[in-house]
């Protein structure tokens, strides 16, 4: 055994020398701190007081770095106790060549206190990975959920959008309803009136409809109605307005059109639906035709005189056409 | 590519033999740790030496956490040093994980080899009972990697890139992101990881080239009858029990490690 220093034995920190592993000398400071007897650890390996982990430790990190840099410098292990416990320490070693061979001199500082904030610190570390994890996956579900409500948002003013329509337009036609038919009607009377350009409405009947319902069923005289809107809307310039008034009855709003081109427009129209070829039986339709004038100057008086326009051509025998300012000239009046 | 390669694993040649003799070194080392067994083999071979990637003087801007995920990545790189070299009829020699990866890279490629040489070496750490006793419980390679967590990246080196964030003093994070150290230590982490929760048991029976297992007593990783596990599940398979002890046999009994591994290699006729 190495004869050792007054001093260094009972200094404050373990001191070993190895060589190979073997134990050449340690001091009574580190004895006492482990609990061996004097000398009984001389010629044992390192690894008599090291705990599994640290000997792992040893030949892993800190042989190589003997080995390869010839000191070990702030290392961190635990040593084992000869009863019970394991002590963290703070290991510093250099590898130099005495009496021929190669020598380890191993310092222990046992380091309960710094041990014991690491282990705090590492816990404070690893809970901040942790919620920051959690923070990122957080704002990834915060960002999935925008897009989500983006998407929602896309859906409800497209569906909005459905249910103006919906709201505008005939079901059973595609024409416009006579709820916007009216707005309509209100806005272009009052620019034509600006404008001072004449405007004309044909109010359109289909002659004896109820036979057809009666004779080939509901189904079928939703078809002629539907064939019925497709012609008016054929026959209309993109500025008119076509609607459905109401079971059998259309309106047509003619823009610009004074009342010798509404009645040749009317006259085209009854034209037309005479000599198309219907699926069942042929039909026709009654007009009636009214514009905007001195005393017919707004909607209701606009829409009434075409209703009675209409209820003549109704009493002259129906498929024929016939315009309110004539009503006062008629005999029939 | 060649010199990348070379660059990469900072491959060293000499010796004035033909057949080429690779070395590779363990866990925690570099290619220095050969130092007192390569050369007594360099007349008669080739003797080419190299760093693992992460390890000594490798290039550790080539380091992909991903590609060293597992060993499968460094067994990667043997063949690719092999290929670079264009070697065959290579005599292996592995240190502790390196025997591993030995054969995973002759599996992968038998005809790169000729023979292979593991000192200390372990298809699989943990214990696995009945059949199988690796040496290690779960928690004790938990604690090991925790250990060396702190060893090698500690609370100062949590501590230290915070500190560095001074806004108003730049130069210091500069300083931190070009040394190597801090990354060095996170691939050490990492390589740790891949070792010790290896288990390539299944593979072994794949492998067939010649080998030489060289076990030391007392090595405080492999346990004996992990040694006699490797010699049943390795066809042509030599065991041999080595008087050295310890983890690191070529180190501290060079002259009885290289004695074992002259007297397993077939003679060689000097041109």
């Amino acid at each position: 055994m190495e004869p050792i220093d007054g001093l260094l034995d009972t200094a404050p920190c373990g001191f070993l020398s190895t060589t190979s592993g073997i134990i050449l000398v340690a001091n009574t400071t580190l004895l006492e701190l482990l609990g061996h007897e004097p000398s009984s650890l001389h010629g044992r390996h390192i690894e008599a007081i090291l705990p599994m982990i640290s000997r792992l430790l040893y030949h892993t990190h800190l042989v190589p770095l003997l080995v390869m840099q010839g000191r070990v410098q702030e290392a961190v292990l635990s040593l084992q106790l000869r009863r019970g416990n394991h002590i963290p320490v703070l290991v510093n070693a250099v590898r130099r060549e005495r009496g021929g061979q190669m020598v380890d001199d191993w310092v222990f500082m046992p380091m309960h206190l710094r041990t014991q904030y690491e282990d705090e610190i590492l816990r404070a570390k690893k809970a901040a990975d942790e919620a920051t994890r959690l923070q990122v996956q957080a704002n990834a579900a915060l960002k999935e959920a925008r897009a989500a409500l983006e998407s929602k948002q896309a859906e409800l003013v497209e569906a909005n959008a459905r249910l103006e329509a919906l709201a505008t337009l005939d079901g059973l036609t595609g024409l416009k309803n006579r709820r916007i038919f009216q707005e309509q009607l209100v806005f272009q009377i009052a620019l034509a009136k600006r404008t001072a350009s004449p405007l004309s409405v044909l109010l359109i009947d289909v002659d004896h409809f109820k036979r057809i319902n009666d004779t080939f069923g509901h189904l079928m005289g939703d078809r002629y109605l539907q064939a019925m809107a497709t012609i008016l809307q054929q026959h209309s310039r993109d500025v008119d307005i076509v609607a459905r008034y109401g079971g059998e009855e259309f309106v047509i709003v003619l823009l610009n059109t004074n009342q010798i081109d509404a009645m040749s427009v009317a006259e085209k129209l009854r034209g037309t639906v005479e000599t198309e070829s219907w699926p069942m039986t042929a039909i026709t339709i009654s007009i009636g035709v009214s514009t905007l004038s001195q005393d017919v100057h707004d909607e209701t008086r606009l829409l009434s005189s075409a209703d009675q326009a209409l209820y003549r051509s109704k009493e002259r025998g129906r498929n024929c056409v016939t315009h309110a300012c004539d009503l006062k000239r008629d005999p029939l009046r | 590519m060649t010199s990348d390669i070379l660059r990469r694993n900072n491959i060293k040649i000499f010796g004035t033999g033909t057949q080429p003799m690779m070395f590779a070194h363990g866990f925690g080392c570099d290619q220095r740790f050969w130092r007192f067994v390569a050369p007594a083999f360099e007349d008669e071979y080739r003797i080419i030496l190299f760093d693992h990637v992460g390890s000594g003087m490798s290039d550790r801007q080539e380091y992909d956490p991903e590609r060293y995920r597992s060993l499968t990545g460094y067994a990667q790189d043997v063949i690719d040093i092999c290929k670079a070299l264009e070697l065959t009829d290579v005599i292996f020699v592995g240190h502790s994980v390196s025997s591993m990866i030995g054969i995973l890279a002759s599996i992968q490629e038998p005809g790169f080899f000729s023979r292979l040489v593991f000192i200390g070496a372990s298809p699989s750490y943990l214990n696995d009972p009945p059949d199988y006793i690796g040496g290690f419980e779960r928690e004790d390679i938990n604690g090991l990697l925790d250990m060396m967590e702190k060893n090698y990246i500690g609370w100062a080196g949590y501590l230290a890139p915070v500190a560095m964030k001074n806004a108003d003093r730049p130069e210091l994070a500069l300083e931190l992101e070009t040394s190597f150290t801090s990354t060095n230590h996170a691939i050490m982490c990492q390589f740790a990881a891949a070792t010790f929760w290896s288990d390539f048991r299944d593979d072994l029976s794949k492998a067939s080239t010649p080998s030489l297992i060289m076990q030391p007593s007392e090595d405080a990783f492999v346990p004996f009858h992990v040694a006699e596990y490797l010699h049943r599940q390795l066809t042509n398979s030599t065991l041999t029990w080595m008087k050295a002890t310890g983890h690191f046999p070529h180190l501290s009994f060079p002259d009885e490690t290289i004695k074992m591994i002259k007297a397993y290699l077939p003679a060689v006729h000097r041109t």
